[in-house]
């Protein structure tokens, strides 16, 4: 459920995204960072962005910490 | 304990029935009308000469100069999976077909009626009949139970115990997982061939790299939960047929024909009152092909012009003229028709419509079809975490 899709995500320098599956991103609207279940085998490390993108719709995408993929995801 | 009882190339076992003799020559079946030109299930002698199931035409009869291409008849696997559906129900087996030649069963129940999982997975397998090389596996998940019908050889029951499940999956191949051909194909060129190897990945690169489909495959190979057996219901064998003296292409006589089918179906007493929800239109080609197609209705009718409505157009694709048309209902609705309201539905009425709304799903998509959300960790941070989807049978 809600399950993370990964996505095409070009960043600046600073690591907030630049362009999401080929959209360019306008606004970064909040950030936040999610650190759980390091006890466990799959730790979360996940840094969030919400971002209004050129087409007018909002995205919610996150860097994997570990893996340093991205994925999209309703949070 | 999940059962299965898998016949393999259970399409080409039925196809060649209607031609005796073949069994032992290079035969496939023929592709599909329209589509791909991809050959279906092999027979042993063909697969010795390097055929394989799904390889292009073209390929195949360039290894096999004397393969022998056989059509492919729907209505007749159907026909034969049917009655093999109902020996197994016949014999106390709540069955959940996945596809022809493949049905699901939870032994739980029947373990206690046969004295055991040997003697009811023996009993099924008894039920299905030795002449389609039917083979049995259990296990405490699905796939585990799959992959030992796989490996059983015919006749054979395997059953796998839960403390093994993972070191029995590890060595086989990964078709036997739910994955597209081309993510299987990834994976292999990655050098990932087996079960064993991809279940020894991290999860979060599987799904990096292959989406969701490819996360729960990672989990269905590292012997995770997948699912419960969900039984059909029985279907009720109401079906009607119309022989033509010969051939017919033309529309208007096959409307003419459809007509006759759908007042004889719906003066069946069996149906009790109760109208169709699903219906299958099937025809005999000219030639001795078949040719079938579903119709679920968007509220259950016993209105003649309103079946004929939904069923005519169906008509207009037939690829070649029939000698045979055959009309079945496949789900009956429930309750007999439905009061008319003076009062707009409210509370019980609406969770009625509801019910009825997702039963037709039910219908058209068969069991699994219908979700529900169930809420677990609604104060999670991670967003997965906040709810399941579970299966919703009832």
């Amino acid at each position: 459920m809600n399950a993370p899709r990964p996505a095409l995500v070009e960043g600046h320098a600073d690591g907030t995204p630049r362009r999401v599956n080929r959209r360019a991103v306008v606004a970064v609207r909040e950030e936040w960072r999610v650190v759980d279940r390091w006890w466990t085998d799959e730790p979360v490390d996940r840094r969030y962005f919400e971002l209004v993108l050129e087409t007018g719709e909002n995205a919610v995408v996150y860097r994997d910490g570990k893996t340093g993929g991205w994925f999209t995801q309703r949070a | 304990m999940i059962a299965v009882v898998v016949l393999p190339a259970f399409d080409l076992q039925a196809a060649l029935r209607r031609q005796p003799g073949l069994e032992l020559e290079p035969v496939a079946l023929a592709p599909r009308p329209g589509a791909e030109p991809l050959v279906g299930s092999v027979t042993a002698a063909a697969a010795a000469e390097g055929v394989r199931p799904g390889m292009r035409l073209g390929e195949a009869l360039a290894l096999c100069p004397r393969l022998r291409l056989l059509g492919r008849d729907p209505a007749l696997v159907e026909q034969a999976w049917e009655a093999l559906l109902r020996r197994l129900e016949d014999a106390g087996f709540a069955v959940e077909p996945v596809e022809a030649g493949t049905v699901y069963f939870d032994a739980r129940g029947v373990e206690r009626l046969y004295g055991g999982l040997e003697p009811a997975l023996e009993r099924a397998l008894a039920a299905v009949g030795p002449a389609w090389d039917a083979r049995a596996g259990a296990a405490g998940r699905r796939l585990a139970a799959l992959a030992a019908a796989t490996a059983a050889r015919p006749g054979q029951a395997l059953i796998v115990a839960d403390d093994r499940v993972r070191r029995f999956l590890a060595p086989l191949p990964l078709s036997l997982l739910p994955l597209e051909r081309a993510r299987s194909a990834e994976l292999e060129a990655l050098g990932v061939r087996t079960i064993g190897q991809l279940a020894e990945l991290p999860g979060g690169a599987v799904a990096e790299r292959l989406g969701p489909d490819g996360r729960r495959a990672w989990a269905l190979a590292r012997g995770e939960h997948d699912g419960r057996v969900a039984p059909r219901r029985a279907a009720e064998p109401l079906r009607e047929m119309l022989a033509f003296p010969e051939a017919v292409g033309q529309e208007l006589t096959l409307r003419r024909g459809l007509g006759v089918l759908v007042d004889r179906l719906l003066a069946r007493p069996e149906r009790a009152g109760r109208p169709p929800r699903k219906l299958a239109l099937g025809a005999r080609l000219v030639g001795g092909a078949s040719w079938r197609r579903t119709v679920t209705l968007r509220t259950p009718s016993a209105d003649p012009a309103r079946l004929r409505a939904a069923l005519g157009p169906k008509l207009a694709e037939l690829p070649a003229p029939v000698t045979e048309l055959r009309l079945e209902v496949a789900v009956l609705a429930e309750c007999p028709g439905e009061q008319l309201e003076l009062v707009r539905a409210e509370g019980e009425g609406l969770r009625r419509r509801l019910q009825d709304g997702l039963r037709q799903v039910r219908a058209a998509v068969g069991a699994g079809g219908v979700s529900t959300i169930v809420e677990v960790a609604p104060w999670s941070r991670i967003p997965e975490a906040r709810a399941l989807l579970v299966p919703r049978d009832e």
